[in-house]
């Protein structure tokens, strides 16, 4: 679904990615792992059109998307959300997930209509699925981490992507809201057989969700396997689990 | 009573003191003198100028310096069609929107790639320029002199003219209530609130903005249209970079986060400018003071602070909202 090949990036001279490839299989939850400044939001970036790369090329079913604009790709079903949760603070929690919607189905080109109960029964669907239809009418911005995470994802689910970026989708949260979102997470898997690449510093939040891992280091491709590989790896502790100050994020 | 019957109330009251407002200005001519009427006149083209410009502003988030360029384009088509075609008002008040969007379209299309403040300045560069056209161009413009415009002799009367202007000023406020509350307005919205993240819920903001910018140029334009048969005369001035500080500052004067406050910017701006303008040589510097000062004071301007007023629980929400904002 999804192949990165020969990617860099620098940075004011930064090597952020160094000639990463790696590709992820349709259907399936990856984590993307690997020490702080590694390069993994470098390559979710790459990836949803938000920075270009210096060489290399990333094909999404078979077509390279260099150079497609972030707002294409949303149409074009890949949706991402956020390390620093992005929504519309000051639209309630019911309008932002409505304005991706509209956006999807193209009919935020219509200046006659009044916005107020455009396609309200798909937008309380999705809240809903992750179980915020009770707080549709709350601002955005009064949400805490969880919930705000979970608004996200809603907004992400308005695009009916295939595939979703997720850079650190428990940063900052407690043990319940983690435990809200993993579940959340997993369901847009199974149950919308939506592909998943995630950052994750967590490393329980990890091992609970990746069907596979790939480590990166230094801004390249450096290890991939199963969790218990990865675990039993001792390349990979040696760059990651061995400094445990980068394991907490 | 539920809270959609009271909703409902609120709606229709809301509707009823809108008629009771436009009653009242359809029985002014009877109530104040013709000059009087000459001034809310001049008020209300400047309150579509001030609206048109916080679709941009209020509704979009962009800070633009250029605005009158619209404004004056579409007051010198109504002159020049006049000038040289004999058309009269009434068909030219429908062409000017379309030539002062077809500017904004050009304009937008240049501006449009930058953002803050080098957006800030390029409008101001590319509204000098349009000015600068106009003004040089002797043989098409006059120049400084201007181009003398007279109205269809069934608007010439004051009060005639007033309900002309009033009409269409209502309508022009009506459309643009309708594109406020419309998905599309509340995609301008999302512009305004979270640049980064539209792009992400497939919303291609350049095409947007393209599209406020036109929009919101073709409603300055009507106000310009109305402004050159008013003072029977286009002239360059109407298009100097000055005249574009006047919808920034109705707006910010009346609170351009609400739908109306450019409005009651429009009114500050027009009648304290004459209030003073009878009485000293120095109205400018009075009406510079006082919007210094409700900038300062009331920074959601003057219907920003009255809501906050009428809705003080409701208003709680939105401060904890506005601190809690990524």
């Amino acid at each position: 679904m999804l192949k990165i090949a020969n990617v860099s990036k620098s940075f004011f001279g930064f090597l952020a990615l160094n000639n990463m490839t790696m590709s992820v299989e349709s259907g399936e939850m990856r984590a993307l792992i690997g020490p702080n400044g590694a390069g993994k939001t470098t390559l979710l970036n790459v990836i949803s059109g938000y920075f270009l790369p210096d060489t290399g090329d990333v094909q999404y079913k078979g077509r390279s998307i260099i150079g497609v604009a972030s707002h294409r790709l949303f149409h074009e079903g890949i949706a991402r959300s956020f390390q620093v949760t992005s929504i519309f603070p000051r639209y309630s929690v019911f309008q932002n997930v409505q304005l991706a919607l509209m956006s999807r189905h193209g009919r935020c080109r219509n200046l006659v209509t009044r916005v107020k109960g455009v396609l309200r029964d798909e937008v309380y669907g999705l809240l809903a699925f992750v179980k915020m239809d009770h707080r549709a009418n709350d601002l955005g911005g009064q949400l805490n981490a969880g919930d705000r995470k979970r608004l996200e994802f809603a907004m992400a689910l308005a695009a009916e992507p295939e595939l979703m970026l997720l850079d650190e989708p428990t940063a900052g949260m407690g043990e319940s809201e983690k435990g809200l979102v993993i579940d959340i997470i997993k369901r847009m898997n199974r149950q919308r057989g939506v592909t998943i690449l995630f950052t994750e510093h967590d490393m329980d939040v990890v091992f609970d969700m990746a069907f596979k891992i790939t480590v990166m280091h230094e801004g390249s491709f450096f290890a991939e396997g199963l969790p218990q590989e990865i675990r039993d790896d001792k390349r990979v502790e040696e760059i990651y689990f061995g400094e445990p100050s980068l394991a907490e994020g | 009573m539920t809270f959609d019957d009271v909703a409902r109330i609120v709606k229709t009251t809301r509707l009823l003191w809108l008629a009771l407002l436009l009653a009242n200005f359809l029985a002014l001519p009877w109530l104040i003198s013709e000059s009087l009427i000459f001034l809310i006149t001049e008020f209300l083209i400047m309150a579509l100028y001030a609206m048109s410009y916080n679709l941009l502003f209020g509704q979009t988030g962009m800070l633009s310096f250029g605005h009158a360029a619209f404004y004056g384009v579409g007051a010198y088509t109504v002159a020049l069609l006049f000038a040289y075609l004999r058309i009269q008002l009434v068909p030219a008040i429908f062409l000017a929107p379309l030539v002062a969007g077809l500017i904004g379209l050009i304009i937008g299309f240049f501006v449009l790639r930058l953002t803050g403040f080098y957006f800030a300045i390029t409008t101001t560069a590319f509204a000098q320029l349009v000015y600068t056209v106009v003004y040089e161009w002797y043989g098409f413009t006059g120049g400084d002199n201007g181009v003398h415009v007279v109205p269809p002799d069934y608007l010439l009367a004051t009060t005639n003219y007033y309900y002309f202007t009033l009409g269409t000023v209502v309508v022009c406020i009506a459309l643009l209530h309708m594109i406020t509350v419309s998905p599309f307005g509340a995609a301008l919205g999302g512009i305004r609130e979270n640049p980064e993240r539209v792009a992400f819920i497939g919303i291609n903001i350049r095409a947007y903005q393209l599209a406020a910018f036109i929009i919101g140029g073709a409603f300055a334009g009507v106000a310009g249209a109305l402004r050159a048969p008013f003072q029977q005369m286009a002239f360059p001035s109407l298009l100097f970079w000055t005249s574009s500080a006047d919808p920034l500052l109705m707006a910010l004067a009346g609170g351009f986060h609400t739908f109306f406050g450019p409005i009651i910017g429009a009114a500050i701006f027009v009648f304290v400018n004459f209030y003073f303008a009878i009485r000293t040589e120095y109205a400018l510097m009075f009406l510079g003071i006082l919007i210094t000062l409700i900038v300062l004071f009331l920074p959601g301007g003057v219907v920003g602070f009255v809501e906050r007023i009428l809705f003080r629980g409701k208003d709680r929400n939105r401060k904890s909202v506005g601190s809690g904002g990524n």
